[in-house]
């Protein structure tokens, strides 16, 4: 069988279907690439949403968790205001920001109360859940939900391309004009236009600074 | 603890994914409900050993004029006095991938490699001679579909490749942020001298692989690895090799580099990345008192094993010596590897049941050891003789896996398995031709350990905080120089695991380290840790001194755990060469 689908370019190369066209779906989409429970959010603009359906389909996700306590222990939420600074013209377009309290006395009117004192621009959103809601989305992406009474704020931030499947992370308390870049990291590549010859991307001519980057932008 | 409706979400959304009913094993649930993918949707059956063994294709240099834009020499360190000797062209691509001949997986699954094969090309580059001569320029283009486009979509288009142990400057080392994406390309010079020009700091087996911040794990996964091995007059590729001095170690065909990878498959046999682990081990106490806070982001692991990207290859081998380069590639999984015959040749084969171990970490021991098993963590690579003319024609002989794995993946649980995992299968067969390899009784000496050159010690502390990885309490910052190391010193550094469960493999670039001593001991001479290395397994609360030096360039490099995806959870630092009298 093997030797049937030999291409080429290498004797005994594996590879089969050497244009990469097929009909087969794409790769990844079970429990690793993109699952997430539908569960029901609601916002402390009052609004009610479906996690995948309305809040991650389609979209760049930001999404934490947090609880209102946790923020004397550890400010998240300044961190993550000072990344939204950096993602002006992207919030509320392509890209959103979620933080998910973990405290179920965090309801929807108490965290209205509690954006108020945030610049909350569009596209951020400050979101509570039946707790065996938030404990199932935190089974998915942070244990650290797990005790319902969590005044606890994590460090770790999801960003993610809901629309492809491609996660990543950082620390809430990272460089915020950095973590705005590496969301954009995830946005959709450009598809126009014919490919041309490929552009260098470095190694930069070097000079004498040696602890600039590498790259040539 | 999750409750019964959790688990059944769970199930229905992948369901919805798969179109496979999920077991209803309760007996095999964690205590909080929550399972790795590979216990609750395993991937599907796969004969063992019915499919032969990927051996890679050696690269085929191109002339340098193939090369359009030429390379630039200002772009490089150092470039005018290590002209390359050998040019090539790497296309990064996706592409079908067969991991084994049987349904699903005979469609083909969604890879990523290099010029139409994962793992990628081998390469073949010798050290500069007394002419000069040696060396490699690689350019990589990057040819992968845009973010959305690609088909291996847990992976990110946009690569930096690393070639682990070379010994070459920052601008080409592959460091993380030297990334490059769709329509891209990146210029790699390999000068290919030892450091310091000691022969002595010789390295043998390199492998390159991706290393993009954030996205290591998903994109080595997707199957971005290859190896890169380096010659010499001594270690000459040429197992007839008559002048003085010559290894004469198993050549050619009988030079076989084996990368392990244990993945997980979906039912349509596409690969399934897991990205968020959970715990799955109650007795793990809790990062912090009186919580029962958690922690995902551990590892990966996979449910079948994968040799050269193939799950559980035979590979036929003539009854005599050959040479294995064995390469755990990860992304978070440790081997300790065994052979095992099912001849019944009693004694005699008990004596083909060994390793004659010639490097660890790619780098030529000063003489083989003789091992009955041996451990990889990830990244780790030892080169070792099997003589299989301890076999008869016919014998099979199980390269096989006693470690067991915490299922979260953050490291071994201390056990071993009674039977163990079958990884690969050698058939084998009578021998072509009078087999003229040798083993060696001396390799390559240790270089000096000199205290006079050492400037400053440090202390790097491995730990966990908050949902991520850290070291020294920091996230890495590719922006912010952690080290500042003056250029021609040594250091004496510390690496301190912190925590009493996880394991990590740290790796730092551009130079090897030897060991001083662990958990307060200097090390045996018969240790095979007591060589020149460039990944240490770092146990639970293991504390290891280590003594490293930093030569021939200036530049930015990186240390980080080698477990990927706490890698990709931030634990790794930024260090920099500096000329004299401008570290920290």
């Amino acid at each position: 069988m093997i030797e049937d689908k030999k291409t080429t370019l290498f004797p005994n190369s594996r590879r089969i279907d050497p244009n990469g066209k097929s009909t087969l779906p794409p790769a990844a989409q079970a429990r690793g690439g993109n699952a997430f429970p539908n569960i029901p959010l609601f916002a402390h603009t009052g609004e009610k949403f479906h996690l995948y359906e309305d809040l991650i389909k389609d979209r760049i996700v930001v999404l934490h968790f947090f609880s209102i306590r946790g923020q004397k222990a550890f400010p998240s939420l300044r961190h993550m205001e000072a990344i939204a600074s950096h993602l002006e013209g992207r919030l509320g377009k392509d890209t959103f920001i979620y933080s998910v309290s973990q405290d179920i006395r965090d309801t929807p009117a108490r965290l209205k109360r509690f954006a108020e004192r945030f610049t909350v621009p569009k596209g951020w959103y400050f979101l509570t859940a039946l707790p065996e809601d938030v404990e199932a989305l935190s089974d998915r992406l942070q244990r650290a939900a797990c005790n319902r009474h969590g005044t606890h704020s994590p460090r770790l931030v999801h960003y993610g391309n809901g629309g492809v499947g491609v996660w990543g992370g950082f620390g809430i308390d990272s460089d915020p004009a950095f973590a705005a870049e590496r969301i954009s990291w995830v946005a959709l590549g450009d598809t126009s236009g014919e490919p041309g010859a490929p552009r260098r991307a470095g190694p930069r001519r070097m000079g004498k600074d040696f602890s600039a980057h590498n790259r040539e932008t | 603890m999750a409750t019964r409706r959790d688990v059944l979400k769970f199930g229905l959304a992948s369901a919805a994914y798969t179109g496979v009913p999920k077991p209803a094993s309760s007996n095999l649930l964690f205590p909080d409900g929550f399972q790795p993918s590979w216990v609750y949707d395993p991937s599907p059956p796969a004969t063992p050993f019915v499919a032969p063994l990927f051996e890679m294709p050696v690269a085929r240099p191109v002339p340098p004029g193939a090369l359009d834009p030429a390379p630039d020499p200002l772009r490089h360190q150092r470039f005018d006095e290590f002209p390359p000797e050998k040019y090539y062209i790497q296309r990064v691509q996706e592409f079908l991938w067969q991991y084994h001949p049987e349904p699903p997986y005979d469609q083909g699954t969604w890879s990523w490699g290099f010029n139409g094969t994962t793992p990628g090309e081998t390469f073949h580059v010798n050290y500069r001679d007394g002419q000069n001569v040696g060396g490699a320029f690689v350019r990589r283009i990057n040819e992968l579909p845009p973010v959305g486009q690609q088909r291996a979509r847990f992976a990110l288009p946009s690569v930096t490749l690393h070639l682990h142990n070379g010994h070459q400057a920052s601008e080409s080392d592959g460091i993380p942020m030297d990334f490059f994406g769709p329509g891209e390309f990146w210029d790699h010079h390999y000068p290919t001298f030892p450091a310091g020009f000691d022969d002595r700091e010789k390295l043998s087996t390199l492998w390159y692989h991706d290393h993009r911040l954030d996205f290591t794990a998903p994109n080595v996964y997707a199957g971005l690895s290859g190896f890169h091995l380096h010659f010499d007059e001594k270690d000459s590729n040429d197992e007839t090799d008559t002048r003085a001095g010559a290894f004469r170690l198993p050549s050619g065909r009988y030079d076989v580099p084996l990368m392990l990878h244990d993945v997980k498959f979906d039912q349509s046999g596409q690969v399934v990345w897991d990205f968020f682990t959970p715990t799955a081990d109650p007795t793990d106490p809790p990062p912090f008192p009186n919580s029962d806070y958690s922690y995902t982001v551990n590892g990966m692991l996979g449910d079948r094993f994968t040799v050269n990207r193939t799950i559980q290859p035979y590979f036929r081998v003539e009854a005599r010596k050959y040479r294995f380069r064995i390469l755990n590639g990860g992304p978070s999984r440790f081997y300790d590897l065994s052979l095992r015959a099912d001849s019944r040749l009693g004694r005699r084969a008990r004596r083909g049941e060994r390793f004659y171990m010639l490097s660890t970490d790619g780098n030529l021991l000063p003489e083989p050891l003789i091992k009955r098993h041996i451990t990889l963590a990830v990244a780790q690579r030892h080169d070792v003789v099997i003589d299989f003319s301890h076999f008869r024609p016919g014998d099979r002989v199980y390269l096989v896996n006693r470690l067991e794995m915490r299922e979260d993946g953050a490291g071994p649980t201390g056990r071993y398995l009674d039977e163990g995992d079958l990884i690969m299968r050698f058939d084998v067969v009578p021998r072509q031709h009078r087999d003229r390899s040798r083993i060696p009784d001396h390799m390559r000496d240790l270089p000096p350990i000199n205290f006079d050159e050492v400037r400053r010690e440090r202390l790097f502390v491995f730990d966990y905080d908050n949902g991520l990885w850290t070291i020294n309490g920091k996230l890495m910052d590719p922006n912010r120089v952690d080290a500042a190391i003056e250029q021609g010193s040594a250091e004496i550094w510390t690496w301190r695991n912190a925590g009493n469960a996880w394991s990590h493999p740290i790796h730092s670039h551009f130079e090897e380290f030897q060991i001083l001593e662990r958990n307060g001991k200097p090390l045996s001479h018969h240790d095979v840790q007591r060589s020149r290395k460039d990944v240490l397994a770092l146990g639970p609360n293991d504390e290891v001194k280590l003594f490293m030096r930093w030569r021939d360039f200036l530049g930015k490099h990186v240390m980080h755990c080698h477990n990927v995806v706490h890698e990709d959870h931030a634990m790794m630092i930024r260090w920099d060469i500096v000329p004299p009298g401008e570290g920290d």
